[in-house]
């Protein structure tokens, strides 16, 4: 599904990542773990198209994305959440959710003068789509809340909802239960189980390892730039060096 | 009562003007400083094709919008390239130069001097001269102004510039091809404010650049953030307050010389005020302060 080819980064000459690669497969859940400066949301931000590599390669589905624009990369079906958190604020969740919504032709300008209705079949169906990635994160009864009255961890849920709402080949999530409430990572686990159901193909970065454990079939460890370790949950459970080195 | 039409004409060109710059500085999160360039190429156009080809009201205004909308696209299409502040500061750019082109390129301006008598315009058999005339015309395109932007922010399209508005970066991640989006809004809402550029020259008869300066660039922002960023009804008040609050002056008895001063420091006082205290404005949904 992607396969990241001896990616390099370096910022003022600080090596970021150096000759990172990896093979995700389809339909598996793989997270991406290491220390705090490691060089894991720079991998994110280079498959996504928000940074540029300064060598190596990234091919989705077989064919390169290395280069293109983030919004030509969402297209091909990479939807990703932010570690710093991204949301619409000043929209309802319903809104944001409709934004991550694909191939809506009202969306094109002429379309929207001319021919949009909200009464069409098209918009009332991606409405309830909206809706219906609401209810899987359990924001049903916030549809019409701006974005900002939710707490953090329903703010979390929601920017995973815009993400799903995409329909992605890939979902990409940074650190999608820290800071947040027990019973909200619980909220979080039980929509990412239900995805693993789903056959979905997840690539995750969480310092909960815990969390980790539980949702991944493959775990890559990182640590300044390089790739130190990749294999099951079972290889950092049996790996108490890497417990305690890189995730304390 | 010629007087208070001539009031309510400006406020309908004014919510018209406000109306457009609402659509990419309200909805969009672009703050613009060069829509009264855009404003005064509408007027231009209008002047230009009535004074020397006789073109018809009704051709003008389409050719109006849509000579601003592509000097809009080309300016847009650098200047939406650089982020927040700095497309600030280039837009300013763009009003000067726009500005600076009217002011001297002679052979088609008439530089500072202006292009008097430039002929009313004739609808259906009808000379449109009196006020009441001109206040329906404005009124009339206030009303299709009111309805295109009210189309646009209500769709799709809409909802992405308002996505974009609260987060770019968010809305690119999410497939929204942001760069185009931006543009878009921007050259739509400058052949928007070209319309009451068009109906401004035709009610005068007279255009020179003063009219189309930097300070009205700013006059035109202050109508969106007073009256509310991202409400279409915020622009329509923005212009009632804007406009007629320094016509009071004349009734405290103030000298007209003293009057327009006062005028600009008001303007200047009332987007402090709201910046400071009401950054939304009196109906706004979006703040500029984030």
């Amino acid at each position: 599904m992607l396969e990241v080819r001896n990616l390099c980064k370096s910022f003022d000459g600080v090596k970021a990542v150096q000759d990172f690669s990896l093979k995700l497969e389809a339909g598996r859940v793989t997270s991406l773990i290491g220390p705090n400066g490691a060089g894991k949301t720079t991998v994110f931000n280079i498959v996504t198209g928000f940074l540029q590599a300064s060598k190596g390669d990234v091919l989705f589905q077989r064919e390169s994305i290395i280069g293109i624009a983030p919004w030509k990369i969402a297209r091909k079906g990479i939807s990703r959440t932010f570690q710093n958190l991204r949301l619409f604020r000043k929209l309802t969740a319903v809104e944001n959710v409709l934004l991550g919504r694909q191939k809506q032709s009202g969306e094109q300008l002429l379309r929207a003068l001319l021919t949009f209705s909200e009464n069409s079949p098209e918009h009332r169906q991606n409405i309830e789509k909206a809706k219906e990635y609401l209810a899987l994160l359990g924001l049903e009864d916030k549809k019409n809340d701006l974005a900002e009255n939710l707490s953090y961890g329903q703010q979390k849920l929601l920017s995973i909802a815009c993400c799903l709402a995409a329909e992605p080949e890939l979902l990409m999530l940074d650190e999608p239960v820290s800071g947040v409430q027990p019973e909200m990572v619980e909220k979080i686990e039980t929509v990412i189980q239900e995805l693993i159901r789903q056959k979905k193909t997840i690539f995750l970065i969480e310092h909960d390892i815990d969390f980790v454990l539980r949702v991944s079939d493959t775990v890559v460890v990182m640590d300044d730039g390089n790739k130190i370790a990749e294999g099951g949950p079972s290889l950092i459970k049996g790996s108490p060096e890497i417990l305690e080195a890189y995730l304390s | 009562m010629e007087y208070l039409l001539h009031i309510l004409i400006l406020i309908s060109i004014y919510a018209i003007v406000g109306m457009s710059l609402n659509l990419v500085a309200g909805y969009t999160g672009l703050i613009s400083l060069s829509h009264a360039g855009f404003y005064g190429i509408g007027a231009y156009v209008a002047a230009l094709l009535s004074l020397n080809y006789g073109v018809h009201f009704f051709l003008v205004i389409p050719a109006a919008v849509l000579i601003a909308a592509v000097i809009g696209f080309l300016i847009g299409f650098p200047a939406l390239r650089i982020r927040d502040d700095f497309f600030v500061i280039a837009t300013f750019g763009f009003q000067i130069i726009l500005f600076q082109i009217m002011n001297n390129w002679m052979e088609l301006t008439n530089g500072p001097l202006g292009l008097p008598g430039i002929p009313q315009p004739v609808l259906f058999g009808y000379r449109i001269t009196s006020h009441i005339d001109f206040l329906v015309l404005s009124l009339a395109f206030a009303g299709i102004v009111y309805f295109i932007v009210r189309r646009i922010t209500r769709s799709p399209f809409g909802n992405v510039l308002r996505g974009i508005r609260e987060d770019d970066l968010f809305a690119l991640s999410l497939g929204k091809n942001v760069n185009l989006y931006k543009v878009t809004s921007f050259s739509v809402a400058a052949g928007l404010a070209a319309i009451g550029g068009a109906i401004y020259a035709y009610y005068i008869t007279f255009i020179d650049p003063t009219s189309f300066t930097v300070p009205e660039s700013i006059f035109m922002l202050s109508i969106v953030i007073v009256g509310g960023a991202g409400r279409l009804g915020g622009s329509i008040l923005g212009a009632v307050i804007l406009v007629s609050l320094p016509e009071l002056l004349r009734f405290v008895g103030m000298p007209s010389s003293i009057a327009a001063n006062v005028r600009q420091i008001l303007y200047g006082g009332a987007l402090v005020a709201f910046m400071m205290w009401r950054p939304k404005g009196i109906l706004g949904e979006y703040s500029f302060d984030k």
